[in-house]
C-alpha cells in the first residue's frame, strides 16, 4: 500500500461518484485536506457505558447473553451543536465522525489522532484500520489519557484519515457493520469461534 | 374536604408537576424547545405555590381551589408527558429542527415541539390555549400574563407514532399536521352564517318527513351534523394540500402508507375524517396542479434522461404504483358511502364547492419557496443514485469544491422513491433483509438531514465572518 499525496487525495475525492472516494462533507477543503491525510470531525452521537447493572465483559458468552449486556453497559447520548460533551480522564467514550465515508475498493486508510489533540491526552481510535470498501461513519473510541476533563464539541476536527491505495486487485469488502451513521456498540458475539476459546462446560 | 386541606393538596400537585418537569428539562433535545417548556412549566407550579404562600388562595372561593387541582392534574400533568416525548432519545432527532422550521415559516409567532406518542396516529395540539384561559382565572392576573408573555403567540405539539420513530419518510405526515393550523384559519375566515343557511337550506329540501315538529329536529340535527363533517373534511383535505405543496409526491406516499392501516378506504371515520379514497383522490389534484404527476396518465410528469441504470428504472416503477391507484380514481366508492345519508350528501356537496379555494389557501399560505416540480426534477434522481450506492442524500456532488445543497422534500422524496422500488422487492425475497433495508434507509435519511444542517450553519458562520460580525462557531 503506497500513501496517498495530497494531489492524489483530491484526485480520488474528484472521481465519478461511482469510484470516489466519498468524504461527505468537507466543510472546509484547505483545512481538513493536507499531505497524506484528511481531517475528519467528531460527529454528534456518543455511546457511554454504565457499570452499575453489568459485573464483567466475557466475550465468549453466548451471543444472546452478551448482547444484551452490552446493551445494558452501554448507552446513547446526543449532543447538538455547540452543546459540550465533557470526556473525563480514563473515560473511555464511542464517538463517530460526523463526515460519512465511501472508500473505493481500490483504496484503505487508518483513522489516527490529530497530534495537537493528541498532546492534550486525547486518544481517538484503537482498532484504526479502514477497509477498502467501507462505508459509513467511522467509530472513534475517545478516550482522555490525559489528567483534565477535555471539552468536546461536535463538529471540531479531532481524527486524521491516512489513506492508503491497495496494491494488486481489491476484493470485496464485507463489514459487519451495514452502512453506520453512528457510533456502533462492539459485536464481538458475531465471532463464531470466541465460544471454543472460552471456559468449556464441565461434563455431567 | 375543607378549604386549607384543598389548598395543600394545590400546593402538593404543583410541587409533584415541578419535579416532574424540573427533572426532564435536564434531558437532550434536538430543539431548546421542550427544555423551554419544561422551565415555563416549572415556572407555573412556583408562581402558584408562590401564591399560596402570600395568601392569595386564602380568600378565593373554594371552587376555584378545587378547580386549580383539577386543572393541574388533568391538563398541566399530561403536557409532562411531551418533554419526555420530545427528548433526543425518543425522536428521530436530525428531522425535529428542520421542521420545526417548516412550522414556523407557515405560522408565524409559533412555536413547535415534536414528541412522540404511544398511540399510532399523527396528531397536533396547541398548548397555549388550553393554559391561558385557566391561569387568567387565578388571583393576581397581571403577575400570570407576565408568565404567560414568555410563551410563544402558539405553541403546538405535534405528535408522530413511536412505532414509526425509525420509519423517516413516514414523517413527511407531520407537514399535515402543521397544515392543520392553515386550515383552522381558513375556517375562521368563513362567513359561518352563511354556510349554516345554505346547509339548512340543502338538508330541509332533501328531507321529506311529514310530521313538522319530527322533521324540524331532523333538519336541526342533520344541519349539525353536516356541519361539523363539512368542517373536519375541509380541514383533512385542506391540510393535505399543505403537505403537498411542502413535500411534493411524498406527500402522497405517506398518506397512502397510513390509509393502508384503516379498516375502510370508503366509510366517514367515526372522528368524522373524510373517506380515505377522497383525500387521496384530492391528493392527486394537487399534485396534478403543481405539476408533479400526470393525474390522467397518473404518471410522474416529468424525469431526466441518461440516468444510471439503478435510477432509470425508478420511473417505470413509480408509475405502475401511481396506476395502481386508477381504482381510486376512477370508481370512487366513497361518494357511493356519503351519499347514503342526507347530512353527509349535503356536508360534502358544500365541501366540493370549496375545493379549489382551499387549494389556493393552501398555495398561499404554506412556506416560501415552495416546493417545486423543477426542484423534485433535478435533485431527486441525483440523490436517489446515492442511496443506490450506500451515501446518504444529502447534497448533490459535481466535484469536491461543486456542491449542490438540496432541500429536505428532495430527501424524503428520494427516500420514498427507494422504498417504493428497491425496498418492495426485497421483501419479496426476504422481509428480515426488508426491514434491515428499510432501517438502514432511515439512517442514511437522517444523516443527510443532519450533514445539510450542520452544512447551512457553517455557510452562515462564514457568511457572518466574511461580513465582519462574529461566526456561530467561535
Amino acid at each position: 500500500m503506497a500513501l496517498l499525496s495530497k494531489a492524489h487525495i483530491y484526485r480520488w475525492l474528484n472521481k465519478e461518484l461511482a469510484k470516489r472516494l466519498v468524504i461527505t462533507p468537507i466543510l472546509d477543503p484547505k483545512e481538513q485536506i493536507h499531505e497524506g491525510s484528511v481531517d475528519v470531525r467528531l460527529g454528534t452521537t456518543f455511546i457511554l457505558t454504565q457499570k452499575t447493572e453489568f459485573p464483567q465483559m466475557d466475550p465468549t458468552e453466548k451471543e444472546e447473553k452478551l448482547k444484551k449486556g452490552i446493551q445494558k453497559y452501554q448507552f446513547r447520548v446526543s449532543k447538538r451543536l455547540h452543546e459540550k460533551f465533557i470526556l473525563h480522564p480514563q473515560q473511555l467514550v464511542l464517538g463517530a465522525t460526523l463526515e460519512y465515508l465511501a472508500f473505493p475498493p481500490g483504496l484503505g486508510g487508518y483513522v489516527l489522532s490529530r497530534s495537537s489533540w493528541g498532546r492534550l491526552g486525547l486518544v481517538i481510535a484503537t482498532a484504526t484500520f479502514v477497509n477498502p470498501g467501507f462505508k459509513g461513519c467511522l467509530t472513534l473510541e475517545l478516550l482522555n489519557l490525559g489528567e483534565v476533563p477535555l471539552v468536546l464539541y461536535p463538529g471540531i476536527r479531532v481524527a486524521q484519515l491516512v489513506l492508503h491505495s491497495v496494491v494488486g486487485k481489491p476484493g470485496t469488502h464485507k463489514s459487519r457493520y451495514r452502512f453506520p451513521t453512528e457510533p456502533e456498540f462492539s459485536r464481538i458475539y458475531e465471532d463464531n469461534e470466541l465460544t471454543f476459546w472460552g471456559e468449556q462446560p464441565s461434563a455431567p | 374536604m375543607d378549604k386549607s386541606a384543598a389548598v395543600s393538596a394545590l400546593f402538593l400537585k404543583a410541587q409533584q408537576i415541578f419535579d416532574n418537569a424540573s427533572r426532564l428539562s435536564l434531558l437532550s433535545f434536538p430543539s431548546e424547545r421542550p427544555r423551554d417548556f419544561a422551565l415555563f412549566l416549572c415556572e407555573v407550579c412556583k408562581r402558584l405555590q408562590d401564591l399560596i404562600l402570600q395568601g392569595h388562595f386564602n380568600e378565593v372561593d373554594e371552587r376555584l381551589v378545587t378547580m386549580t387541582t383539577i386543572f393541574l392534574v388533568d391538563e398541566v400533568a399530561p403536557m409532562v408527558r411531551f418533554i419526555e416525548g420530545a427528548s433526543s432519545d425518543n425522536t428521530p432527532a436530525n428531522l425535529v429542527l428542520p421542521l420545526e422550521k417548516i412550522g414556523e415559516a407557515t405560522i408565524a409567532g409559533a412555536k413547535f415541539i415534536v414528541r412522540r406518542q404511544w398511540h399510532y396516529n399523527y396528531a397536533a395540539v396547541e398548548l397555549r390555549s388550553v393554559l391561558e384561559p385557566p391561569l387568567l382565572r387565578l388571583p393576581a392576573k397581571a403577575e400570570w400574563q407576565h408568565v404567560l408573555d414568555k410563551l410563544p403567540s402558539h405553541l403546538y405539539a405535534i405528535s408522530f407514532p413511536y412505532l414509526e420513530k425509525d420509519n423517516a419518510p413516514l414523517h413527511v405526515s407531520l407537514a399535515h399536521e402543521i397544515g392543520h393550523h392553515v386550515a383552522q384559519r381558513y375556517l375562521a375566515e368563513e362567513d359561518g352564517t352563511e354556510i349554516l343557511d345554505e346547509l339548512h337550506a340543502d338538508i330541509a329540501q332533501k328531507i321529506t318527513t311529514e310530521d313538522a315538529v319530527q322533521r324540524a329536529e331532523e333538519v336541526g340535527r342533520g344541519v349539525t351534523r353536516a356541519n361539523r363533517l363539512r368542517q373536519a373534511a375541509l380541514v383533512e383535505l385542506l391540510s393535505d394540500a399543505v403537505s403537498a405543496h411542502v413535500f411534493g409526491p411524498a406527500a402522497l406516499f405517506a398518506l397512502y402508507e397510513i390509509s393502508s392501516l384503516s379498516e375502510s378506504m370508503d366509510k366517514i371515520s367515526a372522528d368524522m375524517h373524510p373517506p380515505w379514497h377522497l383525500r387521496i383522490w384530492h391528493m392527486l389534484e394537487v399534485l396534478h396542479e403543481l405539476d408533479f404527476i400526470n393525474k390522467q396518465s397518473l404518471t410522474l410528469t416529468s424525469w431526466p434522461q441518461g440516468l444510471p441504470p439503478s435510477v432509470d428504472q425508478v420511473k417505470p416503477t413509480i408509475d405502475e404504483w401511481l396506476g395502481n391507484l386508477r381504482v381510486i380514481v376512477s370508481e370512487r366508492k366513497d361518494l357511493a358511502e356519503i351519499e347514503k345519508h342526507v347530512p353527509s350528501t349535503c356536508a360534502y356537496a358544500s365541501v366540493r364547492k370549496k375545493l379549489p379555494d382551499i387549494r389556493k389557501f393552501a398555495a398561499a399560505n404554506c412556506p416560501k419557496p415552495a416546493y417545486e416540480q423543477s426542484h423534485f426534477r433535478e435533485e431527486v434522481p441525483k440523490l436517489l443514485e446515492r442511496l443506490y450506492m450506500g451515501l446518504p442524500p444529502n447534497q448533490v456532488e459535481h466535484s469536491l469544491t461543486k456542491t449542490q445543497d438540496v432541500r429536505l422534500a428532495s430527501i424524503l422524496g428520494s427516500a420514498w422513491l427507494y422504498k417504493l422500488t428497491c425496498l418492495a422487492s426485497v421483501f419479496e425475497r426476504d422481509p428480515k433483509q426488508y426491514v434491515e433495508q428499510v432501517h438502514t434507509l432511515h439512517r442514511l435519511i437522517l444523516k443527510a438531514i443532519e450533514l445539510c444542517e450542520v452544512k447551512t450553519q457553517y455557510r452562515e458562520s462564514e457568511r457572518k465572518q466574511r461580513e465582519g460580525g462574529r461566526g456561530v462557531t467561535e
